[in-house]
């Protein structure tokens, strides 16, 4: 029993990590190139023109902020409920633009126009992501 | 936890705001994107596509590039078997344009970047042409050159 409840926050644990690096990161990348992933969010032409910056500014910040929260056991709850908030956002914005026959760069680890398009492989790992997230927060 | 979700928020804001104002590549807050080339051509019912997808036809060689920049530019580097169709220049180009609005293979039409809008009117010269497999790769030429896709040089 003691063994299974071990292996099981080793597990959490993973899982968090895996959660917290890969919002930082993907926070960080949008951050040093605000330029780019203000076009990324303006080519999916799902926000009023005046929004895109604001939403393209605050979006990484808010990443980085629940990526380093996770961490952070008073606040982890919080971070981890708000990461899937985004992730559902994220995956909505995604699979319409697919739909739609958009065939931009998706800007969700990278903000560089030379990126893949937006594909459904893409839509699974944000889908996996939140799966993840899930599971972290049911278990915690 | 509503007030902690409440804070990551306003914390967030607040830091984006101090992030950009130090930023050396900061943005304005409110920029307008409707006077943008692409939001044109989406109101033009012109299908734009990505470097990408730009590629994926080279690669394939499953389409016609054509480059709608002047001939001086043209001339001083292109996309590999791509078309000079200078927008500029276009009464003087009627033959090529007929053969192309003739031609089978979907058109991709390039310029030079993101701000420049001759290609998007020749992509809606096409379209009045009813020449209906046009795409208008907006990122352009120099995006292409930045990132290392054969180019022809005199």
């Amino acid at each position: 029993m003691s063994d299974r409840y071990s292996i099981k926050r080793i597990l959490l644990f993973i899982a968090g990590l895996i959660l917290g690096l890969v919002f930082l990161w993907s926070g960080i990348s949008k951050l040093l190139h605000p330029e780019d992933f203000a076009l990324a969010v303006y080519r999916y032409h799902l926000l009023p023109s005046p929004w895109v910056n604001l939403v393209a500014l605050w979006i990484p910040v808010l990443e980085i902020l629940c990526g380093v929260l996770v961490f952070v056991p008073g606040f982890r709850c919080a971070a981890v409920r708000m990461l899937i908030v985004l992730l559902v956002l994220f995956s909505i914005a995604i699979a319409y633009s697919i739909w739609n026959g958009n065939t931009m760069a998706c800007g969700c680890f990278s903000t560089s126009v030379h990126t893949g398009s937006m594909s459904w492989s893409g839509l699974l790992k944000n889908i996996g992501l939140m799966v993840l997230a899930f599971v972290f927060d049911r278990n915690r | 936890m509503f007030l902690r979700a409440l804070f990551i928020l306003v914390a967030s804001l607040l830091i984006a705001g101090l992030v950009n104002a130090l930023h050396p590549n900061k943005i304005p807050w409110v920029q307008d994107w409707d006077g943008y080339v692409e939001t044109k051509a989406r109101e033009a019912g012109v299908q734009v596509v990505s470097w990408s997808f730009a590629q994926e036809q080279f690669e394939g060689k499953s389409a016609l590039f054509v480059d709608a920049r002047s001939v001086d530019e043209f001339e001083a580097g292109h996309i590999p078997s791509a078309i000079s169709l200078p927008f500029e220049q276009l009464d003087d180009a009627f033959e090529t344009l007929v053969e192309l609005v003739e031609s089978e293979p979907p058109l991709i039409i390039y310029c030079k970047n993101r701000d420049c809008d001759d290609g998007l009117l020749l992509a809606m010269e096409f379209q009045a042409l009813e020449k209906t497999n046009v795409y208008y790769f907006v990122d352009g030429f120099d995006a292409w050159e930045e990132a290392g896709c054969p180019i022809v040089t005199p």
